[in-house]
C-alpha cells in the first residue's frame, strides 16, 4: 500500500488519516497489552524466583544455625572433656621440661648424663601423649597432628641440643636460647592451637 | 638356615650427628634402607645401631617402622626384628613408644 500525503488531510488509495489513527491505536494497544503481559509474566517469574531464593536462604540459614549449634556443643564437650581435665598434664609436662635447667649441673655432660637427660624428656612426652595427645586423635585428627608435630619438634630439638651440640648449657643465656625459649614457644603454640580450635572436623 | 637381612643405621646417619630424629628423616631412611622390602624377603631383620648413638627418637622410629609394624603387628614384629644395640643408648623405651604410636594411629584411622 502506498500512502501519498497532500495538503489536504486525505491520503490516496481510499485510506483516511482516521484509518491510520485507528490502526496506530490498535498497534499501540496491542503493544501495550503485549508489554503488560510481558511485565506480568516477568514479575510472576521474578516473584517465583525471589520466593525460591528466599526459601533457599532460609533453609541455608537454618542449616547454618544447626551446624553452629552442633559446633558449639562439640566445642563445649572439647573444653569440658579434653582440655580442662588435662590442663594439669599439659602444665606438668612443660614444668618438668623447665626442670632441665637445674638438672644440667656440669659444663661438660658425660655421654651417660646426656642419655639420661634425653630419656627424661622423652619419657615426659610419652606421658603427655598417653594422657592428652592421644585423646585428640578421636576429636580432630588435624589438631592431633599439629599438636604432635609441635611436641615432637620440641623434644627432637632438645635431644639434638643436649647430645650433638656440645654447648655449655649451664650458661644461663645459652640454656635459655637453646632450650628454655623453645619450651616456652612450644607451650604458647600449643595453647594457641587449642584456643583457636573451633569445634569443626 | 633362615634368611637374615641386616640394616646398619651407620649407613644412614647424618655426618657428625649422634641422633636420629624427625619424621621426615624416618621416611627417608625407610625408603633408603628398603626396610619394607627386606622384611618381606627375609625371616629375620637385624637393625644395627652404631655404638656412639645417643638417641633414636620416637618421631624417627614411628615413620621408619610404620609399614612393618602395621603389617606384622607387635608380637610378630618383635620376633622378626632384632636391634643390635651395644652402646650406652638403649632403644627399648623409644621403640616401645614408637610402636604404641603407630598402632594407636592405625586403630583410630580404621574406626
Amino acid at each position: 500500500m502506498i500512502l501519498l500525503f497532500s495538503d489536504s488531510t486525505y491520503i490516496t488509495n481510499d485510506t483516511t488519516l482516521t484509518d491510520v489513527s485507528s490502526i496506530a491505536n490498535i498497534v499501540i494497544a496491542a503493544t501495550s497489552f503485549g508489554l503488560a503481559y510481558y511485565v506480568f509474566v516477568y514479575q510472576k517469574n521474578k516473584d517465583k524466583r525471589d520466593k525460591a531464593t528466599q526459601q533457599q536462604k532460609e533453609q541455608d540459614d537454618k542449616l547454618e544455625a544447626t551446624k553452629l549449634q552442633e559446633q558449639n556443643i562439640r566445642l563445649q564437650w572439647f573444653k569440658e572433656l579434653v582440655i580442662q581435665p588435662h590442663l594439669p598434664d599439659i602444665n606438668n609436662f612443660y614444668n618438668q621440661l623447665h626442670t632441665l635447667e637445674n638438672q644440667i649441673t656440669t659444663v661438660t655432660l658425660s655421654d651417660q648424663q646426656k642419655i639420661d637427660l634425653t630419656n627424661f624428656v622423652k619419657s615426659e612426652l610419652s606421658n603427655l601423649r598417653k594422657s592428652f595427645v592421644d585423646v585428640l586423635l578421636g576429636v580432630n585428627p588435624t589438631l592431633y597432628n599439629e599438636i604432635k608435630d609441635n611436641l615432637d619438634a620440641l623434644i627432637d630439638s632438645i635431644t639434638t641440643t643436649i647430645i650433638d651440640d656440645g654447648l655449655n648449657l649451664t650458661h644461663k643465656p645459652t640454656y635459655e636460647r637453646e632450650i628454655g625459649s623453645k619450651i616456652s614457644y612450644s607451650r604458647n603454640d600449643l595453647i594457641s592451637k587449642v584456643y583457636n580450635y573451633k569445634g569443626t572436623f | 638356615m633362615s634368611n637374615i637381612k641386616t640394616i646398619n643405621l651407620q649407613d644412614y646417619r647424618t655426618p657428625r650427628s649422634r641422633v636420629f630424629t624427625g619424621r621426615d628423616r624416618g621416611i627417608n631412611v625407610r625408603n633408603a634402607s628398603k626396610i619394607d622390602q627386606l622384611e618381606a624377603e627375609s625371616d629375620k631383620v637385624i637393625i644395627k645401631i652404631p655404638e656412639d648413638i645417643g638417641s633414636i627418637n620416637p618421631s624417627f622410629l614411628e615413620e621408619f617402622l610404620y609399614n612393618v609394624v602395621n603389617k606384622l603387628q607387635p608380637e610378630a614384629f618383635f620376633t622378626k626384628f632384632e636391634f643390635e644395640n651395644n652402646g650406652r643408648y638403649k632403644i627399648d623405651n623409644d621403640l616401645q613408644e614408637a610402636v604404641e604410636r603407630i598402632l594407636r594411629e592405625e586403630t583410630a584411622l580404621v574406626h
